[in-house]
């Protein structure tokens, strides 16, 4: 098959499954189960197909809309493929785990049917958008999978919480939309239309700063870095499975994937590339100490997200595409890893508060050995997926001669050090935890079996990886890098240094158990109080709506419904009028 | 081709409203279904026709009343096809929605009149033929904005419209007189041939033509009247007058100030801030609203911004995209919002209440009206896959095919405009669709079902499969473009 009919299917099996999952909404849950962990399954087949048929050039699948010139095509570079499988591999997984998760929601009245059918729209959605190569399809996936995102957010539909959520994250995403939208129409104006168009054309300089800035706004939204990334602690409200797939592993990372995309083009910008590496660094460390001060294990869990997606956005701003698209990966596993866990471990203690934890490795072993898979790789552990990409990451900047953000990260990978043995000191040791708590069975531990080994193995794929980015990509300036010199290159320098320092910290802290209890802030303390506002931003959006509010109110005034008051508005328009185009005439 | 067949989408509207008229008559007091099958039957001809005309490319002038002159082109059989087809969509659902009644006689040879006089703006090839159309339809609205006439709202809603629109109307036949004075024609085409007018002469006749036909169209400062006439009218009603009529006003506005564009200097810039004007204060005014009906109604005084917008920058800048953006808008906004209101009449029908609040988990009851409702708010709001994200992005293109600072500044109103507009479609959303309620399911009528339903998925489908209708909207754009005057 050729790359375009791979990815042609893997785009439409999981959106027919949706289409299919819908439908079966009245049917047993045993037929609806099977219907969609079979769609699920031929998608990851499919993505699995997609690295057979890599490919540096786009192929156009149809004309699509030759009114306004816009074909829609497919591209199937290594960058394109690794996030596709990402979405289409991990999503069959957590679909599994949700077979045994899910099961408490249906008890309580929420249709499973409408779950199943908006995961395998996303995941459809988001190899979409791996995959286009057109601007306006990569547009039009890039909403679905935030429609996608916000209704399930919002699907505990009963908690106001959740309802909340949803409307925040998708407004907030939509914010940063509106310069894709710019962006785009900017582009398509100078008549380039696909990504590889862009490439080969470059970008005019009558519109550079406005694609440059359009897209970079998009992405830092999606992505959630500072000052956009309120939205997505918020959205642990989501069922857990989502958090994982959707808020962790695939769709948090179009941020990074748009401007990893567009870096050959937009990095011409002068502007440009110290701005992204700088948002992406300083996101890093903040969303560290937040992740250190929150008390909530899923939001920790997501400030962590943020902290990492400012590894790869500060990578991709520094040229490192390869080191950037890597981590993108080993992010996805060990922080679906962390979340699946982290799903099983909320349920057996009932709270998400971490104090309110504790104590659950005795009665829970597997799922703690596979949270400390995940933490391991998050923390970097030599050989965990997570010590190679991280330390790739931090290589690639100091050679771009980005010291400063470089020593940012530093001290982001420390804080990562600190909140992730925080996290885990707090869920699995000290005293025996509450009673009756279990390892999960039946579907929720396959995923997290397959997953661990996932996040300790998969930084060994290096080599094939970044071949493939290098083969594919010629306009990224992609070197392929094997675990020799990968590993040369952080036993040498200050990432080495990093490297020391990290397992000196995790060392110590492992050793000394309780100590994270002594952490436990009170809610009303300042720097809690800042994470909390999102390090006043909220403030600045609740201000904005508040004046949008006023506005809207003194508006309303005009709307007197008194018919005299309306006819001195048509006197008004027309006094108005009159004397613009008179003027103009006078002028 | 010469004959009168490229003028049959227009004459079949126009012999079906007396023809219905009788047959309710003769069927009363049971005739409420014969009669919308009846007007369904008549917009189906019609919508046929129009599709076949343009299918087969077929234009023509042909004279009416004497020395007036309609015409066929792609902007007629385009006005045409959207009229048409809502229409379809009204009629059916009013047979389900509409009670067997004394008015009823009245109701569908309206409804097909009123569309008649929309069709018949798109065919207007001079000045006087718009004007006699532009009241038809305004007539004819008159009586099914007060339809309900044992709801005081109704009434009053239905005078104030009245007063309003006889007064735009009014100001509209004003500032045609003026430029009959300085051109000695009505005709577009030979307006467009003759020599200048006076510069002064010609600025007062645009600032007449703008206030009296943007009254129609609901043009911030002059909108005010139509929150109450959209939403005291039967939601039929107020899907074909948010969907079609305030729309058909503003291609009224787009044709008559064709007569004077040549001769009146920022003309287009004057457009772009009325659009830009109109687009944010009906967003601001959306936002509060707690009746679901009004906050629609004001929703399509900014949708009108946003094809106006469309227009401006054609008219300023000469980017025929432009126009073809703001007709595509027309259209997907035409579905979507008609869809809207089809449904929040059928919330109504089952709530029995307009208020958002008392509206909670109301979509849960009907699952398929609850889904299309998304499908309209999400497309209004501009997002894909849904139809109104690429009519929005087309006109963001022409801006920006305009180039410089101003046609930016302009394409980024627009695009905060819809993130604005989030701010009242997706609670909306939010109440109706996740709310929870203990409402049981209800069994909706199929007549009401299915145009709703086939609405939403029409919305959908253009979005994906957009380009026949983009091309329909192109031709359109380019016979626009044509008498707007080399723009």
């Amino acid at each position: 098959m050729t790359s375009a009919t791979v990815g042609l299917l893997a785009i439409l099996v999981p959106v027919v499954g949706a289409a299919a999952v819908a439908g079966l909404a009245g049917t047993s849950g045993r037929i609806r189960d099977r219907v969609t962990l079979a769609f699920g399954a031929a998608t990851a087949l499919l993505c699995a197909l997609l690295f057979g048929a890599l490919g540096s050039d786009p192929v156009r699948v149809s004309e699509w809309i030759p009114a306004v010139g816009v074909p829609f095509a497919l591209r199937v570079d290594g960058l394109g493929a690794s996030v596709a499988a990402i979405a289409g591999i991990l999503g069959f997984v957590i679909l599994v785990y949700a077979r045994g998760y899910m099961r408490h929601a249906a008890l309580e009245g929420y249709s499973l049917a409408r779950f199943d059918a908006l995961v395998l729209l996303f995941i459809g959605g988001m190899i979409g958008l791996a995959l286009s190569d057109g601007l306006l399809a990569f547009y039009v996936f890039w909403e679905l999978i935030g429609l996608c995102s916000f209704a399930l957010i919002a699907y505990y539909h009963r908690d106001p919480r959740a309802r909340r959520a949803g409307l925040k994250a998708f407004a907030v995403t939509r914010v940063g939309d509106i310069g894709l939208l710019v962006g785009i129409a900017a582009l398509w104006s100078s008549g380039i239309v696909t990504f590889s168009g862009l490439e080969a054309a470059g970008l005019a300089a009558s519109i550079a700063p406005v694609v440059a800035l359009g897209f970079l706004l998009a992405a830092l939204a999606k992505s959630a870095q500072v000052p956009f990334h309120g939205w997505l602690p918020d959205a642990m409200e989501a069922p857990t499975p989502v958090s994982a797939l959707i808020h962790a592993a695939t769709l948090v990372n179009g941020g990074v994937y748009l401007l990893a995309r567009t870096y050959p083009v937009l990095s011409s910008v002068a502007w440009w590339p110290p701005a992204v590496v700088w948002v992406g660094a300083s996101t890093a460390v903040l969303a560290g100490v937040a992740a250190f001060l929150e008390r909530d294990l899923k939001r920790v869990l997501a400030y962590s997200t943020i902290s990492q997606l400012g590894f790869m956005v500060a990578a991709v701003g520094g040229g490192a595409i390869a080191a950037a698209a890597f981590h993108l990966l080993s992010q996805a596993v060990f922080k679906a890893l962390l979340f699946l866990a982290a799903g099983a471990v909320i349920q057996a203690a009932g709270t998400r508060d971490l104090f309110g934890m504790g104590g659950l490795r005795r009665a829970m072993p597997r799922t703690s050995a596979a949270f400390l898979a995940g933490t391991a790789a998050m923390v970097g552990i030599p050989l965990a997926n997570g010590f190679w990409s991280k330390d790739l990451v931090l290589e690639g900047l100091l050679e771009g001669g980005h010291a400063g953000p470089a020593l940012l990260l530093g001290a982001a990978a420390l804080l990562t050090v600190a909140y992730a043995w925080r996290a885990y000191d707090l869920v699995f040791r000290g005293p025996p935890g509450p009673a009756g708590a279990r390892d999960p069975e039946g579907s929720m531990a396959g995923p997290l079996l397959a997953l661990a080994a996932a996040a300790l193995g998969s930084g060994f794929l290096l080599e094939p990886f970044t071949a493939a980015l290098a083969a594919t990509m010629p306009a990224s300036g992609i070197v392929p890098i094997t675990l020799a010199t990968a590993l040369a290159g952080t036993l040498r320098g200050p990432v080495l240094l990093s490297l020391a320092a990290t397992l000196a910290l995790s060392g110590l802290l492992v050793l000394r158990g309780g100590w994270a209890r002594r952490t436990r802030r009170p809610d009303g303390s300042p720097a809690v109080r800042a994470v909390r506002s999102g390090f006043g931003v909220d403030a600045l959006f609740d201000m904005l709506a508040r004046r949008i509010a006023r506005a809207s109110n003194a508006s309303r005034r005009t709307q007197t419904g008194d018919l005299n008051v309306n006819m001195v508005g048509l006197l008004l328009a027309l006094a108005v009028l009159l004397a613009f185009l008179l003027g103009g005439i006078l002028r | 081709m010469t004959s009168a067949i490229a003028l049959a989408p227009l004459l079949v509207l126009l012999a079906g409203s007396p023809a219905t008229f009788l047959l309710a008559r003769r069927l009363r007091p049971r005739g409420a279904a014969a009669a919308g099958l009846s007007a369904f039957g008549f917009f189906l001809l019609s919508f046929g026709l129009a599709a076949i005309l343009g299918a087969t490319g077929a234009e023509g002038r042909i004279p009416f009343l004497g020395t007036s002159t309609l015409e066929a082109d792609g902007l007629a059989i385009f006005l045409a096809l959207v009229t048409t087809g809502l229409g379809m969509a009204v009629s059916l659902y009013s047979i389900g929605s509409l009670a067997d009644g004394p008015g009823v006689e009245r109701y569908y040879p309206l409804l097909l009149l009123m569309s008649a006089g929309a069709v018949g703006i798109g065919f207007a090839a001079d000045l006087f033929a718009l004007f006699v159309f532009f009241e038809l339809t305004a007539i004819a609205s008159f009586g099914l904005v007060a339809y309900e006439t044992h709801r005081p709202e109704a009434l009053e809603a239905g005078l104030k419209y009245v007063a309003m629109s006889g007064a735009g109307s009014l100001t509209a036949l004003f500032g045609i007189s003026l430029v009959y004075l300085g051109t000695g024609t009505l005709d577009l085409a030979a307006i467009r041939a003759s020599p200048a007018m006076p510069a002064s002469l010609g600025a007062a006749a645009a600032a007449l033509l703008i206030a009296g036909f943007g009254l129609k169209a609901a043009l911030v400062p002059v909108h005010t009247w139509l929150p109450d006439a959209h939403a005291a009218a039967p939601s039929g009603i107020s899907a074909m007058l948010s969907g079609v009529v305030i729309e058909a006003a503003l291609v009224a506005l787009a044709k008559g100030i064709a007569g004077v564009n040549a001769s009146t200097a920022s003309l287009g810039a004057v457009l772009g801030a009325l659009a830009v004007l109109t687009m944010t204060v009906g967003n601001l005014l959306a936002l509060p609203q707690t009746d679901l009906k009004r906050m629609l109604a004001f929703s399509s005084v900014s949708q009108v911004g946003y094809i106006l917008l469309g227009f401006a920058l054609a008219i300023e800048f000469g980017v025929v995209s432009g126009l073809q953006g703001g007709l595509f808008h027309l259209l997907t906004h035409a579905v979507a919002k008609g869809g809207a209101f089809l449904g929040a009449g059928a919330f109504l029908w089952i709530a029995g209440t307009r208020d958002l609040e008392r509206l909670a988990g109301v979509g849960r009851a009907a699952p398929a009206l609850g889904l299309s409702f998304a499908v309209f708010a999400l497309g209004l709001a501009g997002v894909p896959p849904m139809s109104g994200f690429l009519s929005k992005l087309l006109i963001a293109k022409a801006g920006l095919d305009a180039g410089g600072t101003v046609p930016l500044v302009l394409v980024v109103a627009l695009a905060a405009n819809s993130v604005l507009s989030l701010g009242y479609y997706v609670p909306a959303l939010l109440r109706i669709g996740f709310a929870e309620s203990d409402r049981p399911r209800v069994r909706v009528p199929w007549a009401v079902q299915v145009p709703v339903v086939g609405l939403a998925a029409a919305s959908v489908l253009m979005g994906l499969f957009p380009d026949p209708f983009l091309a329909v909207a192109g031709r359109a754009a380019d016979a626009l473009a044509g008498l707007l005057g080399g723009a």
